[in-house]
């Protein structure tokens, strides 16, 4: 069987346009894979599905490999490996290699062995492949573009739930400070303090009216003992004239009976007269007595009940005061407690606006996102027109396709990285040392 | 109150910016390219600070701050430039056009705050 592989001769421009072809896909395989994961899943099989047809369409020149490619279909290339479909001694799916020796011809052996195809239906078909390689990028790019969209959708949703949740924390904050603000509550308190205040003047001025009564009723008191004892000291004058008149009815008496008959008139009018003083002491007597009991009555009875009301009345106005100075440090501790409840309700809003405000700048990763898929986009946008353009040049030898290689061509996309970790990967893909660059943040000149 | 100008061609990153300034109590106007900012600025905008994206599609950041230099609202009006790029070329540029300051994205709200209050110490 004639070794094919051995007889194929391997054009340099074709080793070159396969390491061209697995040279950008390894730095497309790094960009895509540090960038983003879910577009790992969508990018990578696809390139790998393309590089991998490509190169096994592109190393089978063997005319028996090439034809059982063509019969059992693109998945019989992807599976197994082109180069050792070549190689005398591989071993490989018997059918397959069964159906291609028996379907080949060999000019020098007629039994078995593999014929060779003019070289040009080869570099046509190869040019082909490579002219399909687009049709690949354009997915790829497509599905780069999908996916900036939908976290550019995603990321505005986040934006705009949270921008109603902070103006919602607003309005509550707002609401709970002018209801239970520190100056309307101090108006409030000020307002009622005030007017208990005018209630403690009201019991200072009871209290004092209450003690100016207390003085004018011992005023009354000693009035009415010396009108009393005024009152005693008549009925005592008037005890005196009894007595003396007593006396004198009694003188008259003894002088009637000296005067014998002439005088018992006179001892009548006597006896009449001592009768008369008798009632007059009596009466004065009666009189006295009913003028202590006034006294005791006035004295005793109405100035105990006068004192037991003042008494009641300073308990009352001692409760009263002690029940406005239980409600004045009742207001007290519900003011603090208002107060403690605004600086809490405050500093949680406080906490609260942080996270929130670390959210709104956390969603900047979508912009970032963004620019390196554009990038990528570009890159891959560069690969698609230079194999294209490969696969033009092996179609006709005079087609011209720059002086610059596909490599040159990705080494020139680095200067249109946007970040530094863009270039980073891209040197450690290519093998380069990294310069791990230095730079502030945020940079006022 | 005069408003902050954000300039950038992504609306995340100004639906972003401004919420984080709007919350701090400053106003701001927007625009998606460097050509819009300049028409609002022609227009009667009298802005505070200018806070602009590098990479936009026609103008430029850097070409943005030059053209407002020249314009009379903004010939003394902080600029920054906030930008994924951290190349030292590319922040000389921006400094020889004119901006005040150089931010890199994904910049940090609080630290984002602290420069604008730093730059606008008036608001």
């Amino acid at each position: 069987m004639t070794d094919a592989a051995s007889e194929s001769p391997y054009p340099w421009n074709r080793v070159l346009g396969v390491v061209a072809i697995g040279g950008a896909v390894a730095a497309l395989d790094g960009m895509v894979r540090s960038t983003l994961p879910y577009g790992l899943s969508l990018a990578l099989p696809l390139l790998e599905v393309g590089a991998g047809m490509l190169l096994t369409r592109y190393l089978c020149l063997g005319t028996a490999a090439r034809r059982a490619t063509d019969r059992a279909g693109p998945e019989a290339a992807i599976d197994r490996s082109a180069v050792e479909l070549d190689r005398p001694g591989a071993v490989d799916r018997p059918e397959t290699i069964s159906e291609a020796i028996a379907s080949t011809h060999d000019v020098d052996n007629p039994v078995g062995g593999v014929a060779v195809e003019p070289q040009e239906a080869t570099i046509a078909r190869a040019a082909m492949e490579l002219g399909q390689y687009r049709a690949f990028t354009d997915i790829l790019n497509r599905q780069m573009r999908s996916v900036v969209e939908l976290s550019e959708k995603a990321a505005g949703s986040i934006l705009s739930n949270l921008t109603g949740i902070d103006a919602k924390i607003t309005d509550l904050l707002t609401f709970i400070q002018h209801s239970g603000a520190n100056d309307r509550v101090a108006e409030v308190f000020g307002q009622i303090e005030s007017e208990m205040r005018g209630c403690r003047d009201l019991l200072d001025l009871f209290s004092d009216r209450q003690k100016a009564y207390a003085g004018r009723r011992l005023q009354q008191q000693s009035k009415i003992d010396a009108e009393t004892k005024g009152v005693l000291d008549t009925l005592e004058g008037v005890n005196g004239i009894a007595r003396q008149t007593t006396m004198l009815s009694l003188n008259v008496s003894i002088e009637a009976a000296r005067a014998g008959e002439a005088g018992k008139g006179f001892s009548i009018i006597a006896m009449e007269i001592r009768k008369l003083a008798s009632e007059v002491q009596g009466l004065s007597t009666e009189v006295r007595t009913r003028v202590e009991g006034v006294m005791r009555t006035v004295t005793v009875d109405l100035h105990e009940l006068s004192q037991q009301r003042e008494e009641a009345e300073r308990e009352a106005v001692a409760n009263i005061a002690k029940a406005l100075n239980t409600l004045t440090a009742n207001l007290m501790t519900l003011i603090s407690h208002q107060r403690d409840i605004l600086q809490k309700v405050e500093s949680e809003n406080v906490a609260i606006a942080r996270p929130l405000m670390d959210i709104m700048g956390s969603v900047q990763f979508q912009d970032i996102i963004r620019q390196q898929l554009e990038q990528l986009e570009r890159m891959a946008t560069t690969i698609g027109e230079h194999i294209e353009a490969v696969g033009r040049m092996l179609e006709n030898s005079h087609e011209y396709i720059g002086e610059m290689t596909l490599e040159q061509k990705i080494e020139k996309l680095f200067s249109g990285y946007v970040t530094a970790d863009q270039r980073d990967v891209h040197l450690e893909a290519t093998r380069k040392p990294v310069k791990k660059e230095a730079h502030s943040l945020v940079e006022l000149f | 109150m005069k408003p902050v100008l954000l300039v950038d061609d992504s609306p995340t990153m100004l639906a972003s910016m401004s919420g984080i300034l709007k919350k701090a109590g400053f106003s701001c106007e927007t625009a998606g390219t460097g050509e819009a900012a300049v028409d609002k600025v022609s227009d009667g905008l009298s802005p505070c600070l200018v806070i602009t994206d590098y990479h936009m599609p026609g103008m430029h950041g850097v070409d943005l701050i030059g053209k407002l230099r020249r314009l009379a609202p903004t010939r003394f009006v902080p600029m920054l430039v906030l930008t994924t790029d951290s190349q030292p070329e590319k922040r000389s540029a921006a400094k020889a056009a004119g901006a005040t300051g150089w931010l890199v994205k994904p910049v940090d709200p609080t630290a984002l705050l602290q420069v604008v209050k730093q730059l606008v110490p008036s608001h």
